[in-house]
């Protein structure tokens, strides 16, 4: 299936790992722009980048990314051209510097004019404030610098499709802040796509939401869609309560109850956590019954 | 501080017109003195001290070549390519130590058992060398390279070729310790019929474990075979090699009907 847009499109894509159905028959199309990926660990999020990345083929439906077939092998080339990728778990050449790996990366990626390289790598490490460590060896690093490294690598060459597994795990909170700022100013408004269980990365960042349970797309709208989901379904009462969906002790001493209010409940405000929290149910906090 | 620099004295070391003397008091100066630091900054036209910047820049981030990588240039090999072969794990000169000291001791050990332990051997380097060179779990960067326009096939190729290369460079040195010369060529073709061997399996399973199915079934293969031939060594002259040429040519044709395989990550 090749289309004339520039966008990603999935249709009908499913994918199997022995008898766990790790993607149902998932229909998407992703526009340009900042678009989330939300849900708990094992809900298909990796799956649906990898497929995007083209390293993973579905078993079923077809995948069209900037046009493109990528099970075509000169598609296939011409996506991964324009494509930047930071995989869940990166892995590095550990003797490398930090500069001689984005170089690597580089060459993979084809270009092949020294001069033009290292430009672009001194823009990336830029972009990500690594300038100052280009010249240390990978094994010095600390997990946090990792993470910025693998996405400064990914963001070479200027891809027009940005796709990022998790690329705010493990960063503190003023990394955080500097990662959104250098997504949110990308040149040329590319695709970005980026994976995460935090809802504070969607809520800031992207303009637009999609919430993979057990691989099937349970939400798909803007960030203020998915809040007014939990309208009317968030309630804080002085003790906690059994009919709730979840409930927890806040810092206030009271007790916030996504779903059935419990008796003398105030209705509440909600935020893109309990809308979270309704839409992935159990599975967001860790239990699978 | 007991002097500054002069208006004269900056001009005429812009200009390249300060003695050897002079030049290097002014530099000394400047790395202690501010105010001096924001004179010689003037100086010079913006065009020019970015221009000396970015010399400077790109002299201190060019990566150190490799010995290999700048081998490889000097044969003419395009520079990236030299630098993709120079990164392979496999072709690293602690594993080329590793390797030339097994073949050695294999060698060696042919003047009392004959060359069979070398001849098993030696078509094996390239086997895990190719095993160690890409492919998940053993290659960190796994991933990253698929998902580039270089990866998959293309670099699996490249890889492949520099570590048979390496392989047979490096089998030299325990060569030497041989007595006859033909023990030296005679493994090449199942060296290099095991070595697309482990590729093509490897589109059907994790290559570690292609490697390892390759190794038994080889060490398997001319076991049965120099037990059951009335000649010695019968596993690798005369008609066996005109089978490991046919071999060669199959094996060349399956891995190019499984080239797509490479450009995945998983179902391998």
């Amino acid at each position: 299936m090749t289309t004339l847009s520039g966008n990603v499109e999935l249709v009908g894509v499913g994918k199997r790992y022995g008898s766990v159905q790790a993607l149902g028959q998932i229909d998407l199309t992703v526009e340009r722009g900042i678009t989330g990926l939300l849900g708990p660990n094992g809900a298909g999020k990796t799956t649906m980048l990898r497929m995007m990345a083209t390293v993973l083929a579905p078993d079923t439906g077809s995948i069209a990314l900037l046009g493109r077939d990528p099970s075509r092998a000169e598609d296939r080339v011409e996506i991964r051209r324009r494509l930047g990728y930071m995989p869940q778990e990166p892995g590095f050449y550990r003797n490398f510097t930090v500069f001689e790996f984005v170089d690597y990366v580089a060459i993979l990626k084809q270009v092949t004019d020294r001069k033009e390289r290292h430009d672009q790598v001194r823009e990336v490490l830029g972009m990500v404030e690594l300038t100052s460590v280009a010249h240390r060896k990978i094994r010095t690093l600390s997990g946090g610098l990792r993470r910025r490294l693998a996405l400064a690598q990914a963001l070479l060459d200027h891809p027009e499709m940005l796709l990022l597994d998790e690329p705010t795990a493990g960063l503190d909170p003023e990394q955080r802040l500097r990662f959104r700022e250098v997504v949110s100013q990308l040149p040329k408004r590319p695709i970005v796509l980026l994976s995460t269980h935090q809802t504070e990365d969607v809520a800031a960042l992207c303009e637009r939401v999609i919430v993979l349970v057990e691989g099937n797309i349970r939400f798909d709208g803007t960030p203020e869609a998915m809040s007014d989901i939990a309208k009317g379904r968030v309630w804080i009462a002085p003790q906690p309560g059994d009919e709730a969906m979840l409930s927890w002790r806040t810092g206030d001493g009271k007790y916030r109850h996504v779903g059935e209010p419990p008796p003398h409940a105030a209705l509440v405000e909600p935020t893109i956590d309990d809308a979270y929290l309704l839409l992935a149910g159990d599975r967001a906090v860790g239990i699978t019954r | 501080m007991t002097w500054h620099v002069s208006q004269e004295m900056m001009a005429s070391y812009r200009d390249n017109a300060s003695s050897d003397a002079a030049s290097h008091s002014l530099e000394l100066h400047l790395v202690e003195c501010e105010p001096c630091r924001r004179i010689a900054a003037g100086a010079v036209e913006s065009d020019r001290r970015d221009r000396i910047w970015a010399g400077i820049s790109e002299a201190v981030d060019t990566p150190k070549a490799r010995w290999l990588e700048e081998a490889l240039r000097r044969f003419g090999v395009n520079a990236h390519i030299a630098r993709l072969i120079a990164m392979t794990p496999s072709v690293q000169p602690s594993w080329l130590i590793a390797v030339a000291t097994i073949l050695s001791l294999a060698a060696v050990a042919a003047s009392s058992l004959g060359p069979i332990p070398f001849l098993v051997v030696a078509p094996l380097v390239p086997v895990v060398g190719v095993a160690i060179a890409f492919g998940h779990p053993i290659d960190p960067v796994h991933e990253i390279g698929v998902a580039s326009p270089t990866g998959g096939f293309r670099l699996v190729l490249i890889r492949a070729s520099a570590v048979l290369i390496a392989s047979i460079a490096i089998s030299v040195v325990p060569g030497l310790f041989l007595r006859e010369f033909r023990w030296m060529v005679v493994w090449l073709l199942p060296a290099l019929v095991c070595t697309l061997l482990v590729l093509v399996i490897s589109t059907f399973t994790h290559l570690s474990t292609a490697a390892v199915v390759v190794s038994l079934l080889w060490v398997a293969g001319v076991t049965a075979t120099e037990l059951a031939a009335s000649t010695p060594v019968a596993s690798f002259v005369g008609p066996a090699q005109l089978i490991f040429a046919g071999a060669v040519l199959g094996l060349l044709a399956l891995l190019l009907l499984r080239r797509t395989s490479f450009e995945r990550i998983a179902g391998r």
